[in-house]
């Protein structure tokens, strides 16, 4: 196993930069999750730890070993790719045993390993067939299967999930969570998928047009979101925003708009001392809009009023969509709450989850 | 009416529809197969016919006349034959190998990372564009033996000039040259459009498992460039059989009869000294080596992407 680090890492392909000066620090058995909207650059920093893609500037370090000038096959990694890319004209066997071929593994101990490996993750039957006559699971299992045989220093893993069904998709999920724990590798694990990088990552690093907006813990990054973009990148539905100004009566802070005036607690006042008096985006998630009975309280100062528009019972919630001041909001309730389309609703906002982000530069004040 | 019953209804209902789509799908098909029935077997059972008869000419038609085997004993006999068999087939076996080879090369070549792949595309393709004729004449000035800019060449740098086109050592060789000049760009483009087909994936998870260069190419490329191969090579293969026009141009079939190839030895018979019935038999004895080397060759070639495709 081996540490992962990225340097001040640029990739440019000719006006385009697809990667901005990324500094990235994978610990020796950590499983790191990239994340971020299509674009942003996530396959083009895998593709250059893995050898595929030239870096323009900066310096890539797998273990204590600078690997810029060194080929894909000696940077002891193995990738998982997109669409898997399981060799069409192998059965399924040769596919996982291809890599320990070509680096002369006794024919015994490719056996061994191919079997283990085939064991493990269930396909144990399907040795014989042909990637053509697979199940999309059975391939990304396969595919999975070709990396691990070789024992790799790093996996790295481009979307393997997205083009499996939904359901398919969390048992995989959890597949790759147990195989870590057993194999321990470090690993950085591509995916736009802001729940898939929750659930899997032991940290996760949040980028947006090349440029790396947060890595950190989920919680961290999903309590604590440190710009506009991952606050409402992370969550679904998104976290709500709203313009607001920032007034001060008798050393007390609220946040009002045209639609409500609701006091900030008072432990958040002190970062927001610089902003009294100004425009700032008052960022709200959906679960911490709630009815006054699910809250238990009737605080005015903490009650805004809001005409539903849209409602969506997905069973264990109900996600209504409202709109208060101009603004359109979600708020994630219980689904024993009886709301009309129309109708005029009181909604209790949890001031102590709030978040205040600087109007121009969507950085989080607090 | 029970269960059973609704059940066979069903089962008749979708054979019923069954069947009239099918024939719609014939109807539809109809046209086209009575066309290309017109158009191949119909002058095909003709030379067969005239294979085996006897042809007059006697107040202005043509008159058929039965001849049993007269024309094949006569053919079989005849060494002009062999002599135009051998040709053909040194033609087609060396040809089709040597064009094979480079324009697999050249192919690869520009697939890979190479500056100015668009020139070098163009640059290859040239001589296919050419018409054969053009390219005849083009390889008759060049091999000329007194006037040659091949042969200044060799005698100014003190060898003795070459009889390209009228020694009978190396006039078919000359052939081989020519043909080869103009047909590799056609092997160059379908394995070029193959080796673009393949998704890159493949071969970055190959280096990424560890092959390099012969490795990925024996592993990975070849096999999926089998479909490629296997057209470039059919497809060169039939027309080289036919290899007609840069030899009449360039030799018209000699010295002597050292370049004749078939279909110009048919030609000759059939068209020349006007032996319809005779060249009918030749260009059937073409015929008939041509379709069994195809069945060899698409059988090897299905044994070999079975053991390699699911
Ligand atoms: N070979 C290339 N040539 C030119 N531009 C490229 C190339 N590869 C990627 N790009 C550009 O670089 C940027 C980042 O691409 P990248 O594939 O890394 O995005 P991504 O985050 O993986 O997106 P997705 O989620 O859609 O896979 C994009 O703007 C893309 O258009
Ligand atoms: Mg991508």
């Amino acid at each position: 196993m081996a540490k992962v680090v990225l340097h001040e890492v640029t990739k440019k392909f000719g006006d385009v930069t697809a990667v901005d000066r990324l500094d990235l620090k994978v610990e020796d058995e950590e499983f790191i999750v990239l994340v971020g909207p299509s674009g942003c650059g996530k396959t083009t920093t895998l593709r250059m730890v893995a050898g595929l893609e030239e870096v323009t500037q900066g310096e890539i370090y797998i273990g204590e070993r600078p690997v810029i000038d060194i080929p894909p096959k000696d940077r002891d990694i193995a990738m998982v790719f997109q669409n898997y890319a399981l060799y069409p004209h192998m059965s399924v066997y040769d596919n996982i045993a291809f890599g320990l071929r070509m680096r002369k593994v006794p024919n015994r101990e490719i056996d061994k390993r191919v079997r283990q490996v085939a064991e493990l993750l269930g396909i144990a039957d399907k040795l014989k067939r042909k990637p053509k006559a697979l199940s999309g699971g059975e391939c990304q299992r396969v595919a999975v299967g070709r990396a691990i045989a070789r024992h790799p220093e790093v996996f790295l893993f481009d979307e393997p999930l997205s083009s499996l069904d939904a359901k398919l998709r969390v048992v995989m999920r959890a597949e790759l969570q147990a195989l870590h724990q057993e194999l321990k590798t470090t690993t950085i694990y591509v995916t736009h998928d802001q729940a898939e990088a929750m659930t899997l990552g032991n940290r996760v690093a949040v980028m947006r047009d090349g440029v790396m907006q947060q890595y950190d813990n989920p919680q961290t990054v999903y309590n604590n979101p440190v710009t506009m973009f991952v606050a409402g990148f992370m969550g679904s539905p998104a976290m709500n925003f709203f313009p607001v100004r920032l007034t001060g009566e008798e050393g007390r802070l609220y946040v009002v708009n045209s639609g409500f005036k609701l006091k900030v607690p008072q432990d958040k006042t002190g970062k927001l001392e610089g902003y009294l008096g100004r425009e700032v985006v008052f960022g709200l998630r959906p679960e911490n809009l709630k009815t006054p009975e699910m809250a238990h309280d009737h605080n005015p100062e903490a009650t805004l009023e809001a005409r539903v528009r849209a409602r969506a019972p997905l069973g264990d919630e109900l996600l209504i969509h409202a709109e208060t001041g101009g603004v359109e909001l979600v708020a994630r309730l219980t689904p024993q709450t009886e709301v009309a389309i129309g109708q005029r609703i009181a909604l209790v906002a949890e001031m102590e989850f709030m978040h205040i982000f600087d109007k121009d530069t969507e950085e989080a004040v607090c | 009416m029970s269960v059973h019953d609704v059940a066979n209804a069903k089962k008749r209902k979708q054979r019923a529809t069954g069947f009239s789509e099918q024939r719609t799908g014939r109807a539809f098909l109809a046209p086209t197969v009575i066309i290309l029935l017109a158009l191949t077997i119909l002058p095909f059972l003709l030379t067969i016919i005239l294979s085996f008869s006897r042809v007059t000419f006697e107040g202005g038609g043509i008159q058929l006349h039965f001849a049993g085997l007269a024309n094949w004993s006569r053919l079989f006999a005849d060494e002009r034959l062999w002599n135009a068999f051998s040709n053909t087939l040194i033609l087609v076996v060396f040809g089709v190998s040597v064009q094979f080879l480079i324009g697999l090369g050249l192919a690869l070549l520009v697939n890979g990372k190479i500056k100015g792949q668009g020139f070098f595309k163009v640059l290859f393709l040239l001589p296919m564009l050419l018409a054969p004729i053009s390219v005849g004449y083009m390889g008759r000035m060049m091999f000329d033996y007194g006037r040659s800019p091949i042969n200044d060449f060799l005698n100014r740098v003190g060898l003795e000039p070459i009889g390209w086109l009228i020694s009978g050592d190396v006039a078919l060789l000359t052939i081989l040259l020519t043909d080869t000049w103009q047909w590799t760009p056609v092997m160059f483009l379908i394995l070029l459009v193959g080796l673009q087909a393949i998704p890159k994936e493949y071969v970055e998870a190959a280096s990424i498992d560890g092959a390099t260069g012969w490795q990925l190419f024996r592993h990975i490329t070849l096999p999926l460039l089998a479909s490629a191969v296997l057209v470039a090579i059919l497809f060169r293969t039939v027309e080289a059989f036919k290899v007609v026009d840069i030899i009449v141009i360039m030799t018209g079939g000699g010295p002597g009869l050292g370049t004749e190839s078939m279909t110009l030895f048919a030609y000759i018979a059939g068209l020349r000294i006007f032996d319809i019935a005779y060249g009918a038999a030749i260009s059937l004895t073409l015929f008939i080596p041509v379709l069994l080397g195809i069945g060899v060759f698409l059988a090897v070639a299905r044994r070999y992407r079975a053991s390699t495709s699911g």
